[in-house]
């Protein structure tokens, strides 16, 4: 990794915004002052930047030593930068057009997009499997109050559950 | 207890026990479905039934839930229940080695023994342990907290200033939501999902389940199991329950910590793993090998768990307070047959009390048995493509978040996908993060409220004896590897 | 394109299959305008809002001639189960549980969401308050927490269910009024606060009649006020917040609502359902069973909508004093 300076400069510029939220907390009563909404997570942030600080120094120590530089694996960024695409497609999905249809959808965007199976018997067997047992399950036998979508969705969702 | 063991071993009651331990099974093994809710709905259903087979079914149902988690955390690393949680950190490096069957085995063999280990102390100290439940105060949390974030150097051994690095962002995370002491809303961003805190199963399926699975199509590694061994199959149950013979004080000490972590209100059996967990790697000669997929990872936290949810059942019945969340469904369970849990139980209607305690016996047996089948079930989709595998587990990540609250839980659950996929990218541990998540309430309302209720009085805090004696072994967890590193050196040096 | 074919045959016959379905559905529904109604619950499974909402919705939906499912959807002390509500359509197929906290929620600044984004349907019963000490340890009265306090004050320990909540307006209200100081100690959940009640932490604490009961008659907690007019047939011995001369703080109750906007014939018949279900065997057999028919607490729509404005009025003024503390 030639990166590892990214982690501990990323805690130490989250700490700062942190600070400054956590500046801000509104307390709906008023008791101590000294043990207010803000005092655990101040604590807890100013060991982050003395912590980050620790391994930005040792990182400098190491790369003037320089350090052995790790095999490194195999990398498929696009590949990974879909599967968080779809999976946050599917989240917008579930808004718009419920639990069904984006959950056929996003399994057949998975196998045919990221995994690049084309066998239609599995594009199409897998997710309609997946989804009706699913369905069986968090629906049928548990209520779980999975979404419906807007609109004509929400009509059409509601007919089935 | 004769008779109360014979209202126990009835058929119907066998039955129930046996139904009970089949659903909580299945509940447990899928995130987003959990025990707690299985009791509250199917509560109704048993109006008709008697109170011995009602109370086993959902006893069962519980014990068997907190087991079943593992299943599908060591297989895919995906934690069914909060529970597992440590499992999955641990266990999954078992099924990566083609070695499944050994932590599934030890896994089930394990929780068999903690559960039966916290149900003789059910039979024999109850009125002792609900004594020592009424002796944890504010202060006393607070020290238990303090001791389980004593082990995250241990727990990082391979390297502490990352893995403390680690567990202060679980534990800044656990300051999200609602603070409990003064009403005010703590980095929340205007999302109402984590205004009520973190959900801990999304984020710790994102952080687990669903990082695994991007790791993997990031680096098109598409197989699940190595070639090292055949997969997952049931030869591994002979080597483990060699394994546990050889973990026998492992297994006995974190069923014991289970079971006293269990009797206390505040602190479930996700708790009691994980201080499970962390007090075994502190007490190992080698606490660099954990993390990576060692056995005694595996043993600790399901012994734990499972003493702990039976150890849940002793200040409910002889105090009438629950010990944790699936206990307080159950006291609805007592009152539709008109049986008030409380010290009134055991004087009024000591038969009900011995069967019950039989029963919680019969079902760790019973869920030892069913799991075997179990396994073998989930066994087989190891072997399903890698692809319908990841499409699956990804499915179930979702809709288990869905479970939890709405779709802004599902958006908690990827950001913790990223975020782990970023620290173990950059090879930072996960479990400090658990470490943090889990203790961070625990450390900060405790001390807070302890403050409050000694108005600033810190020597009176710290010195109740419980209180005291939790922090000094704190502080030697801390200071005596540091001790035997000096002690070492100086040997080197004079010889 | 192939996928694509296959995928919108899939979907049209999915389509067709549910309109299939609506025909038949249409067809067996009575004449409240809803195929089924769902019940939004903010609190998990087990809690008191659930157990109330498990124990009369089979009635309602008997009353309603449509199937009424409870469903819970916990998070944020009910808020992401208001929001919920509130995202679907005002058609009074969807109801939900309302409890003194909509009012705290939304006076903390929790939620921007207002009670009169809500039509009440109807307030089943009220869960009688009281302030109980552990039997046997410092407090055998409420005369000796009085001289306690007035002795030591701001030394008295008083816990309760979260902060500037239900529970903390009650303690406040009723320490107020008594003209004694106090602390209060707040909990997530109340197992912490009983056992440390039972274990000589917490001097005094507040909590339901409905949690209690069980303590109290295993002879482990003593109850020192009943935070009511009257003294309680149930516990003849403690006495009532106004006959020692107090202000009577709010009691906690449950109802349900729909969201604004629900057609009136709609709330008209919501509500007669639930008043004919609140006389049901099954749902009286749990009010008794729990002590919640300790205290008259049944209200129509429009008395309940008058409760909730006038109580909204009061917590604001009681929370606006605490924040000064």
């Amino acid at each position: 990794m030639r990166y590892r300076w990214l982690v501990p400069v990323g805690l130490l510029c989250a700490a700062v915004y942190l600070w400054s939220v956590a500046s801000t907390f509104r307390e709906a009563v008023g008791r101590y002052e000294l043990i207010g909404p803000g005092f655990f997570p101040k604590i807890l942030l100013v060991a982050i930047v003395v912590v980050s600080l620790l391994a930005l120094v040792r990182e400098f120590v190491a790369r003037r030593r320089s350090a052995p530089c790790p095999e490194k694996a195999a990398f498929y960024p696009g590949d990974l930068a879909a599967a968080v695409a779809i999976t946050v497609a599917y989240v917008a999905g579930l808004h718009a057009v419920g639990f069904v249809l984006a959950t056929l959808a996003f399994q057949v965007l998975l196998l045919v997009v990221v995994f690049r199976i084309r066998r239609w018997q599995i594009v199409c067997g897998v997710p309609a499997i997946l989804t009706s047992v699913f369905f069986v399950i968090f629906i049928g036998l548990m209520s779980v109050p999975l979404p419906r979508g807007t609109g004509v969705f929400h009509q059409l969702n509601s007919l089935m559950y | 207890m004769i008779e109360g063991l014979q209202l126990a071993l009835s058929i119907d009651t066998f039955t129930f026990i046996m139904l009970g331990t089949i659903m909580g099974l299945m509940l447990g093994a899928l995130p987003g479905l959990d025990a707690t809710t299985g009791v509250a709905l199917l509560l109704p259903v048993t109006y008709v039934l008697a109170p011995v087979p009602a109370l086993l079914f959902f006893v069962s149902l519980y014990a068997a839930g907190v087991f079943a988690g593992s299943i599908t955390a060591i297989l895919f690393r995906t934690p069914g229940s909060s529970e597992a949680i440590m499992t999955a950190v641990e266990g999954h490096h078992f099924t990566a080695r083609g070695e499944a069957g050994l932590a599934l085995g030890v896994a089930v063999v394990c929780s068999a023994i903690g559960g039966l280990i916290a149900t003789v102390a059910l039979f024999t100290i109850t009125p002792w342990l609900a004594s020592v439940a009424l002796q944890f105060g504010p202060s006393e949390y607070f020290a238990l907290g303090i001791l389980g974030l004593s082990c995250i150097a241990a727990v990082s051994a391979a390297d502490p200033l990352k893995g403390l690095s680690a567990a202060l962002i679980g534990l800044l995370l656990s300051t999200v939501g609602i603070d409990q002491i003064t009403g005010a809303k703590r980095f929340d961003f205007g999302v109402t999902s984590i205004l009520g805190g973190i959900p801990f199963v999304p984020a710790m399926i994102g952080l687990f389940a669903a990082s695994e699975v991007y790791r993997r199509i990031a680096q098109h590694d598409h197989v699940l199991v190595s070639d090292t061994g055949a997969g997952v199959d049931l030869k591994g149950a002979l080597p483990a329950l060699a394994t546990v013979v050889r973990l026998r004080w492992t297994v006995l000490r974190s069923s014991i910590l289970g079971l006293f972590v269990g009797i206390l209100p505040g602190a479930g059996a996700t708790t009691a793993a994980i201080l499970g967990y962390s007090a075994e790697v502190r007490m190992s000669s080698k606490p660099e090998e954990f993390g990576k997929g060692k056995i005694e990872g595996v043993a600790a936290p399901e012994s734990a768990n499972n003493a702990a949810a039976v150890g849940a059942m002793i200040p409910l019945l002889s105090l009438g307070i629950p010990g944790s969340g699936t206990t307080a469904v159950l006291i609805g369970a007592f009152l539709i047959h008109n049986l008030q849990p409380g010290p009134f139980l055991f004087i009024d209607n000591p038969d009900i009390v011995y069967a019950l305690f039989s029963g919680i016996a019969i079902t760790n047996l019973m869920v030892l048995l069913c799991a075997i089948i179990f396994i073998r079930l989930f066994a087989r989709f190891v072997r399903l493509p890698y692809p319908i595998l990841a499409t699956s587990i990804l499915s179930v990540c979702v809709i288990g978040s869905l479970a939890f609250g709405d779709v802004n839980s599902v958006a908690v659950m990827l950001a913790f996908a990223l975020l782990g996929l970023a620290l173990e990218a950059a090879r930072y541990p996960l479990a400090p993060v658990v470490l943090g998540m889990v203790l961070g309430p625990i450390v900060e309302t405790s001390l807070r409220r302890a403050l409050l209720m000694t108005d600033f009085d810190v020597v009176a805090l710290l010195s109740r004896p419980i209180t005291a004696t939790l922090l000094i072994v704190a502080l030697l967890f801390v200071t005596a590897p540091m001790a035997v590193g000096l002690w070492r050196h100086l040997v080197r040096q004079s010889s | 394109m192939k996928l694509i074919q296959r995928l919108a045959r899939v979907l049209a016959g999915s389509t067709a299959l549910v309109m299939a379905m609506s025909v038949f559905g249409a067809a067996s529904a009575a004449d409240y305008p809803c195929r089924n109604v769902e019940w939004i619950v903010g609190w998990g499974a087990g809690g008191g809002s659930d157990r109330f909402a498990r124990s009369i919705a089979p009635a309602v939906g008997d009353a309603l001639g449509v199937p009424t499912k409870v469903i819970n959807m916990p998070g944020a002390s009910s808020i992401v189960a208001q929001e919920e509500v509130l995202k679907r359509p005002a058609d009074g197929c969807t109801l939900f549980s309302v409890t003194p906290d909509q009012l705290t929620n939304e006076i903390t600044g929790l939620t921007k969401l207002s009670h009169t984004g809500l039509t009440p349907v109807m307030r089943a019963h009220v869960d009688v308050g009281m302030l109980h000490a552990a039997k046997g340890g410092k407090f055998g009265t409420w005369d000796a927490v009085v001289e306690y306090a007035k002795k030591n004050p701001g030394k008295l320990l008083v816990g309760g269910t979260g902060a500037a909540s239900f529970d903390e307006i009650v303690a406040n209200v009723l320490f107020g009024s008594a003209g004694l100081k106090y602390r209060y100690i707040p909990y997530e959940s109340s197992k912490e606060m009983h056992a440390d009640l039972l274990g000589g932490r917490l001097d005094v604490i507040y909590d339901e009649v409905s949690v209690m009961s069980g303590m109290i008659d295993a002879g482990q907690v003593q109850p020192l006020v009943v935070l009511a007019e009257n003294r309680l047939g149930r516990f003849p011995d403690t006495p009532s917040a106004k006959e020692l001369g107090y202000t009577v703080p709010p009691s906690l109750w449950r109802g349900a609502a729909v969201k604004k906007g629900t057609p009136d014939e709609s709330v008209k018949m919501l509500e007669e359902a639930f008043m004919k279900a609140a006389d049901s065997e099954d749902y009286k057999k749990f009010e008794e069973g729990r002590l919640l028919n300790l205290y008259p607490g049944r209200l129509g729509s429009d008395g309940f909508a008058k409760l909730l404005a006038n109580e909204h009025g009061m917590y604001k003024g009681v929370i606006g004093s605490l924040k000064k503390n």
